[in-house]
């Protein structure tokens, strides 16, 4: 309103005037002469001259007659400064003035030292010609008498697309002038209207958009301070402490002394410290402690907390003494974990601490997964794999992979040797058993009892493999027994894969959503000289990440599997040992045999086509190009087994290729293609990998769903059509059967499915009696498994375990995550550092 | 003592003293008594030798059944004396009513088998009893206490196929039935023997023994539409010696109709000729009854080539008479056997052995008869090595022809995009592919390589079956990539490649022909 009549007026005295020189403003209570300075395009001195009956008739607004600017108006502009005159505080809007802030200052200041102010170029005229001392004392007269004028122009119209009027600078007396209300300012006052109002995020984009005019206009800094205090505020109401505390911290990092700031910090640290005490996680109540000592030092809740801690340490300290003369060790550890957590520096701690941990010793592992009740081939995981090795008994487990083969140990026999040119083995069973084992002496009847089990067609556990390798067993004495076989095997500990009827070394004890825990089976004697580990305890975490977080803190101890990406992040770590595991691990695709449309040849290829697997392991896996941890592999078995033939290269990556395949599949699947069902391990990042194929799938033209988590754990046997599982071959030679017809055992009705030509191969391995041989089929086996796409074998990767060094006795390169477990020693550490 | 040798002799030998006149053999002889009397002793000087000649000119179809049952009670305190004498009298007396003259019944309690239980029975071998019983069949029945009630068992040895049948067991309650279930168990292990006359592919005509002389109650006549029937050949020599006895394997006769002597059958046999044409006097054809008793039957099959190697995995299809009928499937197991249930009808089932796609082998089966039985086939490994490397030269195959197609619409699609750089190293990388006479040079060394193995084997099918595999792969060469598609692409390219280079001397006045060209390509892209 004030801009257009301004403009308007100030046009229409123009033409009245000819010349324009003159304007006669209404608000004017004195007259100044106007001199022409600035040439032709002379500036209009407001506040001279006649004044006109219309003019009058339409004064400037009030200040407290001006409409606040819109939100709008401040974020987009055009911008407005408010000229509050003296007379009646009428407001003038104009474009910004300048020099700003201060301007009425800096016409004051040059009033009163105008030498100081003096333009360089006064001494020229426009031509450049300097001028000389008349013509310098003319010039010098002249720009002194405008040193009291404020150059203003009339805001711009957006509505206007020329703005001419916008151009026209007019002077203004500063003795008109009360004050001037900056754009900025207007700025302020809104973002102080926002955070009246709690708006946070608006205040906030208000903020930026003035830091983005002026980063140190005055009064921004303190509406930040205020941004944090009320965002704080804001997040507390919405049950986000956490959130609320880092604001706090950042203002008082800014200014400690803001009002209110040490209350509210001290009622937040201590909303959040409640909050983890009453849930048990005393690391966190630490960690929030001692995040206001930094702040904060002797702050109350500082102090109340430091007492509650550090006195609640030292009645568990003294509980766990207590309980430890009561010979309740366990409990007695316990406690004093409890009090490492409580509050570390306790008195006394560390001496009672360490004691009990070398007494019983508690391992904790971090997992991603946990053990399945129900378990079959396809769904197994990492996990089963764990609690099978420490619940359940074999007579042989692997113990070192000695250039292409397994060599194997027993905790049963002292001896197993082939007689009879190797079709009789005669088992000598050990009559004693080493103080630190976990089970008891095995009798050759026990053993026995369980293989008539496995030969007893009838019995539920009937093996066929076992069964034609083995013709009959003799018992010779309670701890020698003998196996007569029908054929002289390749290798004879491979055929005794199956668990025994005997306890583990180790008992599934306790077991909920966050973690599951093994106890040993048969306790240590207590006047034994050393200790080893006595309970293992599995602790769940999301993701890889999270589980790394876990050991970095010290609520792990141990990582059985590490993520590649992080392997040599952690080997640089001078309290972990960083071990690579003998066996690679290879991830697979692998089909389902009823499943009928995976029967085509042309399918399968496409799909192992349309798998990009080299970027999927960089990006997924690896993390980098340039890591040698693992590689494309073509076959399931591990690239340096004595079955893996080099001269098979994997699939390359062809979409192209691979759409093909799909228009074949669908002709030769009757102008359709099945909707397939792709079923995987339940962790995060298997899933996340799984989802990355499905994507590649889908750019050759195929839809695979992924199965739920919910559905994958009941799979029937046609409810799915492919599994991503990961396979760590030991002996392919034995275990390619298995794992093809995806059974735990070799059965001679699972191979229905696969093809006859592949079925007699896989008999004809069952069959070969040496080494040459056996290689010779397994080489053909890997050629014929990736012509027919049986099966996708993706890439192979080292595995790695990851130790904290107090743990002791871990083979160098372990076969599997608990291997020889018994023999560990579990050095007492907790973490001293303030979380 | 003559009675018990020749009961026929007795019966004509009790009308001649009634009426002192006899049909004997058919002929009737007047004679006096010392007439008689000199007959008498010429009987008693020499039995055997007219019991010989006697079965000799004896007609199969008027020829009793000469049955020895050997019955052995326990020694059990409940089964007394009395108890045996009246199960045995009762016993002989259904033996009469119900068989008649079919059979000459001879019935004696034995001590031989102690105890005599179902148990030991089953444990008793065929030479216990072959040489010292001259009578067609030996039944060798046990009668015992059982839990609460009681047990009988019997075998009962063939003379005519020197078999001991599997041992068959009733129990039963009531100790008044006990000769009635011996009888019964008598009657279920009877089985008729048959002499096979003139037969063609669909009818086998057979003379039944004793069909003539029927049972007294016509439900226990041995040959009844539906029964079965195992041919065999029995080696007789000069003297009339058995030399030996051999079956007819997977082969079986149905009864269709029975008259009296005459029957007629029909055979199901897995052998194209399954009963010789060519009669000698000294081999008899015959047939004797078969019943399955056991509810299935393992079969066993064995490499033909390698002695004693079980052939695993092969499958064994059950196939219906209902041809729309799915064949229920069964994969030999690590012994390299099936259990085929019994059939539910007692007809044959058919089997048909696979080695994936190949039949190995298509035979009728009757399961139930024996628990354990074998069959010979060519393990059929050449053929299968043939099949997997076969299935890998296909797979590269596919992969050449799909991989060839993507190049060949990329090739078009970057020349209609005027990218003849592009398109130039699309047409050189097809050239560079592996084209037809690789893959016909691979498959012939493969087929060699089969052939060969196969002929040293001296298995002409396995041959016959690598040949057609190997015709069939060559088919698909043939068909897929021969170089006329790129030919004819190559042409395509070329001709607008020349339109467009006219186009631009030219100053567009050729764009129509360019345009043409241009869909020739789609089209010619687009035909099948």
């Amino acid at each position: 309103m004030t801009i257009q009549w301004l403009s308007e007026l100030a046009m229409r005295l123009r033409l009245m005037a000819g010349t324009a020189f003159l304007l006669i403003f209404t608000v004017a209570v004195t007259s100044v002469h106007a001199p022409s300075v600035f040439g032709q395009d002379e500036p209009v001195v407001i506040g001279d001259g006649e004044q006109s009956e219309e003019e009058e008739e339409k004064p400037p607004p009030k200040l407290e007659e001006m409409e606040f600017p819109s939100v709008e108006q401040l974020m987009k502009g055009p911008p407005v400064d408010w000229i509050v005159l003296k007379k009646e505080e009428r407001v003038i809007a104009v474009q910004p003035v300048t020099p700003r802030p201060g301007t009425l200052e800096h016409i004051e200041a040059r009033m009163k030292k105008p030498a100081e102010h003096e333009p360089d170029d006064l001494r020229f005229d426009e031509e450049g010609n300097e001028l000389d001392a008349a013509g310098l004392v003319r010039a010098r007269r002249i720009w002194r008498q405008s040193l009291p004028y404020l150059s203003v122009y009339l805001p711009l119209d957006p509505n206007d697309r020329y703005n001419l009027a916008a151009d026209d600078e007019y002077l203004l007396h500063e003795r008109h002038i009360d004050r001037i209300i900056y754009f900025e300012d207007l700025m302020l006052q809104q973002i102080d209207r926002f955070l009246d109002k709690k708006q946070i995020s608006e205040a906030y984009e208000m903020l930026v958009a003035l830091r983005g005019r002026d980063p140190k206009w005055p009064g921004t800094p303190l509406r930040e301070q205020r941004l944090l205090f009320e965002e704080a505020a804001v997040f507390l109401k919405k049950g986000q402490p956490e959130f609320a505390l880092v604001n706090l911290e950042l203002l008082h990092a800014r200014a400690p002394g803001f009002t209110g700031l040490p209350n509210e910090l001290g009622r937040v640290a201590d909303q959040l410290m409640t909050t983890a005490d009453q849930v048990g996680e005393l690391r966190r109540v630490r960690h929030f402690l001692n995040r206001l000592k930094i702040q904060l030092p002797q702050h109350p809740i500082v102090l109340k907390w430091t007492e509650t801690l550090s006195s609640r340490a030292a009645e568990l300290v003294a509980a766990a003494e207590t309980a430890e003369k009561a010979g309740q060790i366990e409990d007695a550890l316990t406690k004093a974990e409890t009090a490492a957590k409580t509050w570390p520096s306790t008195e006394g701690l560390s001496r009672a601490y360490n004691r009990l941990a070398m007494r019983y010793q508690r391992l904790r592992v971090g997992v991603l997964l946990q053990p399945q009740d129900d378990v079959n081939v396809e769904s197994w995981t990492a996990a089963d794999a764990r609690r099978m090795q420490l619940t359940q008994t074999r007579l042989f487990e692997p113990e070192q992979l000695d250039g292409e083969i397994v060599r194997y140990r027993s905790r049963f026999f002292t001896e197993w040797e082939p007689t009879g040119l190797g079709r009789r083995i005669r088992f000598q069973l050990r009559p004693h058993r080493q103080s630190w084992e976990s089970q008891q002496v095995a009798l050759a009847g026990t053993l026995i009892n369980r293989f008539s089990e496995l030969l007893n067609p009838a019995a539920a556990d009937f093996d066929e493999r076992f069964s034609a390798n083995v013709s009959s067993v003799s018992l010779k004495s309670p701890f020698e027994f003998t196996l007569q076989l029908n054929a002289v095997p390749l290798r004879a500990e491979p055929l005794f894969t199956h668990t025994m009827n005997l306890p583990g070394a180790f008992q599934l004890a306790e077991r909920d959503e966050k973690s599951v825990t093994y106890r040993r089976t048969i306790p240590e004697p207590e006047d034994a000289e050393e200790f080893h580990t006595a309970e293992i305890i599995e602790i769940k975490y999301d993701s890889h990440e999270k589980a790394v977080q876990g050991l970095m803190r010290g609520e792990v101890s141990l990582l059985p599997h590490v993520p590649l990406r992080h392997v040599d992040r952690l080997a640089e770590d001078q309290s972990l040992s960083m071990r690579k595991y003998q066996l690679p691990v290879t991830h697979v695709i692998q089909f389902n045999l009823h499943s009928r449309p995976l029967r085509n040849r042309a399918l399968r290829r496409a799909m192992a086509y349309a798998l990009n697997k080299q970027k999927l392991l960089v990006d997924h896996i690896l993390g980098s190009k340039e890591s040698e941890k693992g590689r494309l592999t073509s076959a399931p078995f591990p690239s340096k087994s004595y079955a893996f033939d080099s001269s098979v290269a994997p699939m390359n990556y062809d979409i192209g290729l691979a759409a093909a395949m799909v228009i074949a599949a669908r002709k030769e699947l009757g102008d359709k293609l099945p909707e397939l069902k792709l079923l995987c391990a339940p962790d995060a990042f298997s899933r996340e990998l799984a989802k990355q194929m499905i994507d590649s799938w889908s750019r050759a033209g195929l839809t695979v769903h992924l199965i739920s988590e919910a559905d994958a754990a009941k799979t029937q046997n046609d409810s799915w059509d492919l599994v991503y599982r990961t396979v760590s071959m030991r002996e392919p030679a034995v275990e390619l059967w298995p794992f093809l017809t995806l059974q735990p055992t070799a059965k001679v009705s699972m191979l229905e499915h696969l093809p006859s030509w592949l079925r007699q191969e896989l008999v004809e391995l069952e069959r070969a009696a040496n080494w040459e041989r056996t290689r010779e089929l397994l080489y053909r086996l890997h050629r014929h498994l990736v012509a027919e796409s049986h099966l996708i074998p993706l890439w192979e990767v080292d595995q790695y375990q990851v130790a904290r060094k107090t743990i002791r006795g871990i083979p160098i390169e372990p076969m599997t995550a608990y291997d020889r477990v018994e023999q560990w020693t579990i050095g007492p550490w907790y973490s001293r550092t303030e979380p | 003592m003559i009675m018990q040798l020749y009961p026929t002799f007795r019966r004509s030998f009790a009308r001649l003293i009634v009426k002192q006149s006899c049909v004997f053999n058919g002929r009737r002889i007047r004679m006096s008594l010392v007439a008689m009397c000199c007959v008498l002793s010429c009987a008693l000087n020499s039995t055997r030798g007219v019991l010989a000649q006697e079965e000799e000119e004896t007609p199969t179809e008027l020829k009793p059944y000469r049955v020895a049952v050997r019955v052995a009670i326990e020694a059990d305190p409940s089964l007394t004396p009395r108890f045996r004498a009246a199960v045995l009298q009762q016993l002989r007396e259904r033996c009469d009513s119900y068989w008649g003259r079919m059979c000459d019944v001879e019935i004696r309690q034995t001590p031989q088998l102690m105890p005599a239980t179902a148990e030991m029975l089953a444990r008793m071998s065929e030479e216990d009893l072959a040489s010292k019983d001259t009578h067609d069949k030996t039944f060798v029945i046990t009668l015992e206490s059982f839990g609460g009630g009681y047990r009988v068992s019997g075998r009962v040895w063939e003379a005519v196929t020197g078999e001991f049948s599997l041992p068959v067991t009733v129990n039963y309650y009531r100790r008044a039935e006990s000769a009635e279930k011996l009888f019964e168990l008598l009657s279920d292990l009877f089985e008729p023997i048959v002499e096979i006359g003139e037969f063609d592919s669909q009818t086998v005509f057979l003379k039944v023994r004793a069909g003539e002389i029927p049972p007294a109650d016509p439900d226990q006549s041995p040959m009844k539409p539906g029964r079965l029937l195992r041919p065999f050949y029995r080696f007789l020599s000069r003297e009339n010696e058995v030399l030996r006895i051999q079956s007819v394997p997977w082969t079986y006769l149905v009864v269709d109709e029975s008259n009296r002597a005459l029957a007629t059958s029909r055979p199901v046999s897995g052998l194209r000729v399954p009963l010789t044409t060519r009669r000698r006097r000294l081999v008899q054809v015959l047939a004797v009854g078969i019943r399955p008793q056991l509810e299935a039957t393992q079969l066993r099959l064995e490499s033909r080539h390698v002695a004693g190697q079980p052939l695993i995995g092969f499958t064994v299809q059950m196939l219906a008479d209902d041809q729309d009928e799915d064949p229920s499937r069964l994969i030999s197991d690590r012994q390299g056997a099936v259990t085929i249930p019994r059939s539910e009808d007692g007809e044959p089932v058919t089997l048909a052995i696979r080695s994936g796609r190949a039949l190995l082998a298509k035979l009728p089966f009757v399961a139930g008869l024996v628990p354990e039985s074998e069959l010979s086939l060519p393990d059929d490994s050449v053929r299968l090595g043939v099949e997997g490397e076969l299935s890998v030269l296909e797979a590269e195959i596919t992969d050449a022809v799909a991989g060839r197609a993507v190049m060949m619409s990329r090739a078009r699609l970057h020349a209609r995009e005027n990218q003849w750089e592009q398109t130039d190293a699309l047409i050189q990388q097809i050239d560079a592919q592996r084209g037809a006479d690789y893959y016909r040079t691979e498959l012939t060394i493969i087929r060699e390589r089969g052939v060969s193995s196969a002929a040293a084997r001296g298995d002409r099918a396995a041959e016959r079956r690598i040949e057609r595999l190997c015709t069939q792969t060559e088919e698909l060469i043939d068909r897929y990539l021969t170089l006329d598609k790129v030919q004819q692409l190559k042409e395509e390219l070329a001709e607008l490649r020349a339109d467009l280079k006219e186009d631009a001397n030219n100053g567009g006045r050729s764009r129509a022909r360019r345009e043409r060209g241009a869909r020739s390509v789609q089209r010619k892209r687009n035909s099948p």
